[in-house]
């Protein structure tokens, strides 16, 4: 009678405990989803993904307060980097794969190192911010605070470097830098090139009406995507300024009773990114829906569709042969380019 | 009847003994737990009634409640003060502190408020779009209150104050309807 009463207790912190894991793993998957791998792990939304240059490794992080890292060829999560207490906001990964630089809501970026887990803050500037961006070198990295201003930190020491002195309190959600590590671009509704050296705005591109959430330069530094609010991606040419092509997805992708509905609107766009050799421009946004573009002309070249909440970031394999999306659902999928 | 010797009597009082040691320091081990058990919910039930959570009146006095989803999104929030907008994974600042009930969707991306604003002290229900904001009702302390709604330059506002009352619609950007139309004449020509 008594070992009847243990095995049934047993069970049941079993079955209570199994229910707390699926609850944990996010909203539960249609059976009808897109052919993708799915890599499950982070507890909350998953807002940033990049893959490692020159590995069959990716980085993620979430809401969730989490920095992980990815087996692309298993999908299993080789490592968690506990980041802190609170939501991780972006993240960015440097050029020799050895560190990654996370943007926290509690106001403290910091660097991390991927080999020993050691962090370096960033910290001293008001407020937090939306995104942060490591150069090219890894030599530093760039935060937009909330007063306006971009600080520069020494990605090594941790130490501030410069300021580029924006507009009073306007600041923005998206930065990056140009492949040789010269300028860095950073877009409220209207975007801004800056010359590092002399920290001075040489270029600005002006067409977006709304907040940019996203800003990827081409691999050879010529052109600049842009995805923002205004449910449009807009593609630039840096040079000139001049803007080349605005593209406006349309079809909002939702599971309704296991069935895929796709509903002819048009939803913020969130994501975009070149493939590596610079000929294709991937896209994601609101309507949970992953696109590859032409990037030479703007002609859509594939949909994929699987993700139950919004994409928040894509990134490129290094060898261009397979896409990683991350999403609010909580996953990240790892899509084969057809 | 067998007889029993000297020597197993004195080992069966032994074995006795031992378990009757036992026994006592099994009695007085459970003694033990039993009185840490009652002090600790003794004091904890104390702590409780004296901490800020709930009071004697049985009323909980919180910060903020998050009420989650099946999948831990955050959905409904209570706060006094509530926090920044969580908006597609980023946090926007909200410009200015404000108390009251947040709605939001399944991606957690807020997309409804109901109130009260910390400074100047209006009160305000909001509806947005994935975002942006779309309608406005507010109050002002006065007792000035204003309807919006609008997508992109096409907008409704309906205002009411103690001594004027007025509709106006746009279009592009542009007024179709304006009420009271004398006086939007005269605003017109005094700009």
């Amino acid at each position: 009678m008594k070992r009847r009463i243990l095995i049934l207790g047993l069970a049941g912190t079993l079955v209570g405990m199994a229910s707390l894991f699926l609850s944990a793993l996010g909203p539960a998957a249609p059976s009808s989803e897109s052919g993708s791998a799915e890599w499950k792990g982070h507890t909350a939304g998953v807002v940033g993904v990049a893959f490692l240059p020159g590995s069959d490794r990716a980085v993620s992080c979430g809401l969730d307060g989490t920095v992980r890292l990815w087996d692309s060829r298993t999908g299993v999560v080789g490592k968690t980097l506990s980041a802190g207490n609170g939501e991780i906001l972006a993240l960015s990964v440097d050029a020799a794969g050895r560190a990654v630089a996370i943007s926290r809501y509690d106001g403290k970026a910091a660097v991390i190192s991927l080999t020993s887990g050691s962090e370096k803050i960033l910290a001293g500037y008001k407020g937090w911010s939306a995104d942060i961006a490591l150069s090219p070198d890894s030599r530093r990295a760039a935060v937009w605070a909330m007063d306006g201003d971009i600080w520069i930190f020494d990605a090594d020491s941790g130490k501030h470097e410069t300021t580029l002195k924006g507009q009073s309190n306007k600041w923005g959600m998206a930065l990056a830098w140009s492949p040789d590590g010269k300028y860095l671009a950073s877009g409220r509704a209207t975007i801004s090139i800056w010359e590092i050296a002399p920290g001075r705005v040489v270029r600005t591109l002006e067409g977006h009406t709304n907040f940019v959430r996203n800003l990827a330069f081409s691999p050879d530094g010529r052109r600049l995507a842009s995805a923002a609010m205004d449910k449009s991606i807009r593609v630039w040419d840096v040079t000139s300024g001049r803007e080349e092509f605005v593209l406006k997805p349309g079809g909002f992708a939702f599971y309704a009773d296991s069935k895929l509905i796709t509903e002819p609107i048009s939803l913020p766009a969130t994501a975009a990114s070149f493939s590596p050799d610079g000929k294709t421009l991937a896209t994601g946004g609101a309507d949970r829906v992953v696109r590859l573009w032409d990037a030479a002309t703007g002609k859509l070249m594939n949909e994929y569709k699987g993700h139950l909440r919004a994409v928040t970031a894509v990134a490129f394999s290094p060898d261009g042969t397979h896409l990683v999306s991350s999403s609010l659902d909580h996953s990240i999928r790892y899509w084969k380019l057809e | 009847m067998t007889e029993i010797t000297v020597t197993e009597l004195s080992r069966s009082i032994e074995i006795l003994e031992r378990k009757n040691r036992r026994l006592t320091w099994l009695v007085l081990g459970l003694a033990a737990v039993v009185v840490a058990g009652v002090l600790g919910m003794t004091a904890f039930r104390s702590r409780l009634q004296g901490s800020p959570v709930s009071g004697p009146d049985g009323i909980l006095r919180v910060r903020g409640l998050s009420v989650v989803d099946g999948t831990g999104t955050e959905r409904v929030f209570i706060g006094a003060p509530v926090r920044e907008p969580l908006i597609l994974g980023k946090r926007f600042p909200r410009g200015g502190g404000m108390s009251g009930i947040l709605l939001f969707d399944e991606d957690g991306t807020e997309r409804s408020g109901y109130c009260t604003s910390d400074g100047y002290p209006n009160v305000l229900f909001t509806l947005d779009s994935i975002g942006s904001q779309h309608a406005l009702f507010m109050a002002e302390p006065q007792g000035d209150t204003a309807f919006w709604i609008w997508n992109g330059q096409n907008s409704c506002k309906v205002t009411v104050g103690e001594t004027e009352a007025g509709l106006k619609i746009s279009k592009g950007g542009k007024a179709i309807l304006e009420v009271p139309a004398a006086e939007a004449a005269k605003k017109g020509e005094a700009r």
